[in-house]
């Protein structure tokens, strides 16, 4: 496979017109409009003309700019393969993964410091936000650029480094969402069965030890049962917390 | 501000952060934990607008568009929640806060629904429409469904002033938004992607989910008049 040079200015053209890639969504062409109007900036008018309208267009946003670079390269049946395995990808990496992940940290956050009382009008309480929006605005960022690069610069080769690298970061991202999970879970529990309950979530001021205590918990009881099944979900983390923090009531 | 005036920028507002949703980005500033918060501070009720996130991120946590399939819209669902709290409170004073909060949360619900059909109506719509045109589509969409349910609401005000009043009970407001959150986090912890979408609901999952619902709902009222 050859190597293709690329320039900064295509990357930048690429994250701006991708950014529209699903503008005009709909059931039957999905993508393609998007497709078409993304290529319309890379392409002359001959190549668009070979290229035709396509009938069905559909990936993950995330990783359209995978699937853009290897278009561009012109390597064939790329569209046959390509967009359908990265959507299952994608999907199951940004928004079953990453998204809930990065919620359930600034959700967290909002659990452990109290929002009630003087400051809880202030600007400042909106600052969680902020733990969602720069991880995983960075994430889908360098997922966006590095696919088009790698994907363009290496062909398919690239386009199997980008999902092996996302593919690792998954696995590290599902042990945060599982330990944020049983955090979550928890702090729920606690207030839930406080004397004297506050929205949102004044755990700390009734119970400033527990936070950390809540912390270690989570954590550990997350990844002993990955450790002891890899295979296990989210959802079955939640059963057995739910049934863990039964038998403690019991207790 | 006057009503009309608030009802108009809190719909165009939410035609902006609806963009986000697919049309333009999806960059996370559609979801309800970035947007109520937001729409809250605009408007000086931001730790409702946290909480009011909060629940409706937690009610469909696990909730994904895979291959495009169509979820209740969280994010419509979010913005219209904290929306109609903000409208309702100018309207019915700061002592029924409560109720407003009850009232909104479940307008934010049946708006969640409602986006979802709209949604449906608006992808059939896009077939036709030029590609960037979307984006207007996608705006009035957002606009519309906020702004439709504010209309609404401001319209039949006298109407929902008695039963806010009713539902507002004596306490702190922060303590009882209790349990629409164990309600919401707990349910769709549980059973994700099984009782609030249509694509693998079953009556076995209903079922369980109308129970657990059931159940945890006594609970709250419990806790709440301990």
């Amino acid at each position: 496979m050859d190597n293709k040079k690329i320039g900064i200015g295509s990357i930048v053209k690429m994250f701006l017109t991708s950014l529209f890639i699903q503008s005009s969504f709909s059931y039957a062409l999905r993508q393609a409009k998007g497709l078409e109007f993304v290529l319309r900036f890379f392409w002359k008018k001959e190549d668009l003309e070979t290229f035709g309208k396509r009938k069905e267009f559909n990936t993950n946003p995330y990783l359209f700019p995978t699937v853009l670079g290897l278009l561009l390269r012109k390597e064939e049946g790329v569209l046959d393969t390509y967009p359908q395995i990265l959507a299952a990808f994608g999907d199951e990496i940004f928004w079953r993964k990453t998204l809930p992940s990065f919620a359930l940290l600034a959700i967290a956050v909002w659990l452990i410091f109290p929002l009630t009382g003087a400051g809880a009008e202030r600007a400042s309480t909106l600052l969680p936000i902020l733990l969602f929006l720069i991880p995983y605005n960075l994430f889908t960022f360098l997922a966006r650029t590095a696919g088009f690069f790698f994907s363009y610069k290496e062909g398919v080769r690239g386009v199997f480094l980008i999902v092996k690298t996302l593919n690792r970061s998954g696995k590290v991202i599902e042990i945060l969402l599982l330990y944020l999970i049983g955090f979550v879970f928890f702090s729920l529990a606690i207030i839930a069965t406080q004397e004297e309950q506050h929205l949102i979530f004044n755990i700390q001021s009734a119970n400033r030890g527990s936070g950390g205590f809540l912390f270690i918990l989570s954590f550990f009881f997350s990844l002993l049962l990955k450790r002891l099944n890899p295979r296990f979900t989210p959802e079955k983390i939640i059963l057995s917390l739910l049934i863990l923090f039964i038998f403690l009531l019991l207790l | 501000m006057v009503a009309w005036q608030l009802i108009i920028s809190l719909s165009l507002l939410s035609g902006l952060l609806i963009l986000d949703k697919f049309a333009f980005g999806q960059f996370g500033f559609s979801l309800p934990l970035i947007s109520a918060p937001l729409l809250g501070f605009l408007f000086g009720e931001l730790s409702v607008g946290i909480g009011i996130g909060i629940i409706f991120q937690l009610l469909f946590i696990m909730e994904y568009p895979l291959g495009g399939r169509d979820l209740p819209d969280k994010e419509g669902g979010g913005i219209c929640a904290i929306a109609t709290f903000i409208v309702l409170t100018r309207h019915c004073g700061p002592e029924n806060r409560l109720g407003a909060l009850i009232l909104s949360l479940l307008f934010g619900l049946i708006a969640s629904f409602l986006g979802r059909e709209m949604e449906r109506g608006l992808k059939l719509l896009n077939e036709r429409v030029a590609h960037l045109f979307g984006l207007v589509t996608s705006f009035v969409r957002g606009s519309l469904q906020c702004g439709a349910l504010l209309c609404l609401l401001y319209y039949s005000k006298d109407y929902l002033k008695e039963i806010i009043r009713r539902l507002s009970i004596k306490g702190e407001l922060t303590t009882n938004l209790l349990i629409p959150i164990i309600l919401g986090s707990a349910v769709s912890l549980l059973f994700p992607n099984h009782i609030l979408s249509p694509a693998e609901k079953t009556k076995r999952w209903q079922a369980i989910g109308l129970f657990l619902f059931g159940g945890l709902f006594a609970i709250g009222l419990w806790i709440i008049k301990r």
